[in-house]
């Protein structure tokens, strides 16, 4: 088959393969819609169900699953990596805090705001990334996050309230007060919570389908190539980072919002590489595996703390899970679902795997390496 | 006066930057890998000693090379079976695994040692010191000060002279050739982590009586050892080793200067160094460019 | 008049001079071929060209302004395209996507169109889409449209990789190499085809290319870079011809080079568009 010049002999089978494939494509969106709304429904009727501590637990994993959905934008998207994100995601909690501790202003005023100043930092974050990569991107994030701990969580008074920390008064909506104290406002706060993080994985699958997310992955796949087919590399970079720090900052505005109180300890640096280590595990190039990292960040502490000494235990089993996702599963627990479907709905479209396909275009004399048969997932 | 004695105290933790620089820069040059846990072994191999030597009473020395052995045995593991089998991979892969060790190896720590509470490290050197004039210098600082640059210079040498340093040298100038010169590139490998991580718990093992014996303090001192590998362009270990003792200096006359209470003003000076090392000098950011390859996670 | 041209561009690395005082033109809608033993400054001169390499000296002049400030995105709107030695395909994008970006990009409003169904968004998505299916179909990739670049043979992926850049509506485009790796019924269809991007494109062409059998069936000009300078230009016959050139490619012309460059230059008539502009003749100005 002259597969190099003219036009392939059979364009009509060419139009019907590729129009079954975007059928099974469609198909697949749909799926995933159907499914996201069902995780949403269940996720909404949750709250008539499961009340008191259980119900806290669910509200952090809802808060956490936006600190993930961070990492899945600057690491799995713009390919950079962070080990700042808790820290950003502290300094979020902490301005929205100052800003009704220090001038009184509403919640619903103070954490736009907070977002909007953590957006510009994670601009000024990134500008430094324009000339790093890799390696020495992972070294200033980390001095970075321990520079937050040692000085924005300890030592400037005005973001920390002398050394406190911020308890603030839970904000009201639609004249109820959203208050894990009482049962009405413990429901009304959880839905909230679940709206913010619906919202946010929404703007987030919005961003990767449209031209910001595939400008990202060009950038990520091949920078060069990228920047020669228009791909305005720095603005999108710096984009990226901007994004990314506004969701850990939204992050720290529901976790004030859910606990009511916020103190250094969950925005350490360790923390910070725990968030990036469960990222990886949970996959970071996946939507829902931003959602099942955040049940794992949250779920697996919470189990372990009805043992007795076992609390330890949870950094030592992310460390382990993340060294044994990059040796075995290196597009973690998302990745590996991905995958599936994929393969699930190639087959659905009568589409002949990679392997054969190479194995036939060889056949037909058309020259080119040995395919790497990497399954279709890059 | 204080100046002079100050510089003193400078000299002295910033030849435990070095040291552990030192260890970082020889796993840089031969595998192209930052090794994030390095300190994380320090603190690891301290805890040793003091299990050993302080918890259960065996003498000094047979603590010191228990916990040299750890060092040097984990640093074999941990390349043989977690990083080798990714030495197609891009590197950030190989950095990322570092950091799962980072987190493994303080949780375990905190399991057995329990990361909260006070230990009495392992004292190597006797606590007193000679006094010069009006100066008192502790054994520690100057053993610390010695330990390093003897430390820096043999390694030097044995990257120049021996057989096996060279072969270290070739694989990390161009591992395909490498292979195809016949360098046994795993034992070199096996040996640069050994090495390494031998260097990190002899930084550990010194450091602890100077800073606090707990999961914490000693593993994040691997970002000053980066800063001062920094200095020294990843590669040079004379200059990572004049780096470390300059940032430790530095740092002990800042506190002259800045009048404010902060725990943060050596981590302004080292995150400082950093940024500007990467972005200055430009040889070390190609250098560090060229070896992470590929992004992200995967 | 030309669309593009070097003057006395010169890059350096370290002690290593990659490329000295080479000028050229590339008149509109020419294919020009750019030719010379490995090494000897072909890929750096597309670097310049496209941006991806500052010169140390000298100026690139596209559509009658110099464009040696801006960077490879700025440059790419301006209309130049290329391709990569080694195919660079966004991996993790399916092919449509590939081809769809670049003519997508252009009428980017940042992030609000994505994350908002404003009514303009979908219509330039349709429209890109449009576009990238129509060269696809030019070029005989239509089968492969939902498949990843991953699962192609080289071939295919060179073509994914053409498509790419004519997606994104390219006045000049330069070609690395595009049929290294191709047999010899390929190259012959993969000239045609280049002849026809030509035509039905309406763009000008810059190719480097080992195979000289390719160069001489479709290029209007060659110029012949070794180590670094220029060292012959012409029609491609005479430029074949030429003894400076031949003992180039057979090694150890390092003496030849500078007195050869103008007698080269002298055997090429210059066509009446290029005497017009005044550029050829050997002399620099």
């Amino acid at each position: 088959m002259s597969v190099l010049v003219s036009r392939p002999p059979a364009p009509r089978l060419a139009r019907i393969a590729n129009r079954r494939m975007a059928a099974a494509r469609l198909t697949r969106d749909a799926l995933e819609a159907l499914i996201s709304a069902g995780v949403l429904l269940v996720a909404v009727l949750a709250s008539a169900v499961v009340q008191g501590y259980p119900l806290v637990v669910l509200e952090l994993v809802l808060v956490y699953a936006v600190a993930l959905l961070s990492l899945t934008v600057l690491t799995g998207y713009v390919g950079q990596i962070s080990l700042c994100q808790a820290s950003l995601m502290g300094v979020g909690a902490y301005l929205v805090g100052a800003l009704m501790g220090h001038y009184g202003l509403s919640y619903w005023v103070a954490a736009p705001l907070s977002i909007a100043l953590v957006f510009c930092a994670g601009i000024v974050i990134g500008l430094p990334a324009l000339r790093l990569k890799g390696l020495t991107l992972a070294i200033v994030t980390l001095s970075l996050a321990l520079l937050a701990d040692y000085f924005l969580f300890a030592d400037v008074s005005w973001l920390n309230n002398n050394s406190l920390g911020w308890r603030i008064t839970p904000p009201t909506l639609l004249g109820h007060a959203l208050d894990n104290s009482t049962g009405g406002g413990a429901a009304l706060l959880y839905r909230v919570l679940l709206a913010a993080t619906a919202l946010a994985i929404l703007a987030v699958a919005r961003l990767r389908r449209g031209r910001t997310g595939k400008s990202w992955f060009a950038m990520r796949d091949a920078e060069i190539a990228a920047s020669t087919s228009g791909v305005p590399i720095v603005s999108m970079k710096l984009l990226g980072f901007g994004i990314a720090s506004a969701l850990a900052a939204l992050a720290g505005a529901l976790y004030i919002l859910a606990v009511g109180s916020v103190s250094p300890d969950p925005f350490n640096f360790a923390k910070s590489i725990l968030l990036l280590a469960i990222a990886g595990i949970a996959g970071t190039r996946s939507l829902p595996g931003a959602v099942i990292g955040a049940a794992a960040y949250i779920g697996l502490p919470a189990v372990l703390q009805q043992f007795p000494n076992l609390a330890p235990l949870t950094p030592l089993i992310f460390g382990a899970g993340l060294i044994a996702q990059v040796l075995f599963a290196p597009q973690g627990i998302g990745g590996v679902l991905d995958a599936t479907e994929t393969r699930f709905f190639r087959v659905l479209a009568g589409v002949r795997r990679p392997a054969t396909l190479a194995a036939e275009a060889a056949a037909a004399g058309v020259t080119g390496e040995p395919q790497e048969d990497d399954d279709g997932v890059v | 006066m204080l100046v002079l004695e100050l510089t003193l105290v400078g000299v002295a933790f910033g030849a435990l930057y070095s040291l552990a620089a030192l260890g970082i820069v020889l796993i840089y040059k031969t595998t192209g890998v930052l090794n994030f846990a390095h300190g994380a072994i320090g603190m690891f191999s301290a805890f040793v000693a003091y299990q050993f030597g302080v918890v259960q009473h065996v003498p000094a020395i047979v603590a010191v090379v228990l916990a040299l052995a750890f060092a040097a045995g984990f640093g074999w593991l941990m390349e043989r079976f977690t990083l080798r089998p990714l030495r197609e991979r891009p590197v950030l892969a190989r950095v990322v695994v570092t950091l799962g060790w980072l987190l493994v190896l303080q949780a375990v720590a905190g399991l057995i040692w329990r990361d909260t509470s006070y230990h009495i490290p392992l004292q190597v050197f006797p606590q007193t010191g000679v006094r010069i004039a009006q100066l008192t210098l502790g054994y520690n600082q100057i053993a610390n000060f010695v330990v390093a640059a003897v430390l820096a210079i043999l390694l030097a040498l044995f990257l120049r002279r021996s057989p096996l340093g060279v072969a270290m040298r070739a694989a990390s100038d161009n591992p395909t050739a490498a292979r195809l010169l016949g360098i046994p590139i795993n034992r070199v490998t096996s040996a640069a982590w050994m090495l390494g991580s031998l260097t990190a718990g002899i930084a550990g093992l010194l450091a602890a009586p100077l800073t606090t014996l707990n999961t914490t303090d000693l593993t994040i001192l691997v970002i000053q050892a980066f800063s001062a590998a920094l200095i020294g362009g990843l590669t040079s270990l004379p200059l990572t080793f004049a780096g470390g003792i300059a940032l430790g200096v530095a740092e002990a006359l800042l506190s002259l200067v800045v009048p404010h209470e902060f725990g943060g003003i050596s981590n302004v000076l080292t995150f400082g160094v950093i940024l500007a090392v990467l972005l200055l000098r430009r040889q070390v950011r190609t250098l560090a460019i060229s070896a992470a390859g590929g992004e992200g996670l995967a | 008049m030309a669309l593009c041209s070097l003057r006395d561009v010169t890059v350096r690395f370290g002690g290593v001079t990659a490329l000295e005082d080479v000028s050229l033109e590339l008149l509109g809608g020419e294919l020009v071929a750019l030719i010379g033993p490995n090494g000897a400054g072909k890929t750096t001169l597309f670097n310049v060209v496209s941006g991806i390499q500052r010169s140390n000296a000298g100026a690139v002049i596209f559509d009658q302004r110099p464009i040696n400030d801006l960077d490879p995105t700025a440059r790419a709107r301006l209309g130049i395209g290329r391709t990569f030695q080694t195919p660079q395909a966004f991996g993790s994008l399916t092919v449509l996507e590939n081809l769809l970006l670049p003519a997508w990009l252009p009428r980017y409003g940042g992030v609000l169109p994505d994350l908002l169904p404003l009514p303009g968004a979908g219509r330039a998505r349709r429209a890109a889409r449009e576009r990238a299916r129509g060269i696809a179909d030019f070029l005989g990739i239509a089968d492969t449209l939902e498949r990843l670049p991953g699962e192609l043979s080289l071939g295919r992926r060179r073509l994914v990789e053409l498509g790419r850049a004519l997606a994104a509506e390219p006045k000049l485009l330069l070609l690395d190499e595009p049929a290294s790796g191709l047999d010899a019924a390929e190259t012959e269809r993969f000239a045609a085809l280049l002849l026809r991007v030509r035509d039905v494109f309406r763009l000008t062409l810059l190719l480097v290319e080992h195979d000289m059998q390719l160069v001489l069936s479709v290029a209007d000009y060659v110029y012949v870079l070794n180590f670094g300078k220029l060292l012959a230009q012409g029609e491609p016959q005479a430029v074949v011809s030429n003894p400076a050139v031949i003992a180039a490619y057979l090694g150890g012309a390092s003496g030849a080079d500078d007195g050869a460059a103008p007698e080269a230059s002298g055997i090429a008539a210059p066509r009446e568009s290029r005497s017009a502009s005044g550029a050829r003749g050997g002399q620099r100005r």
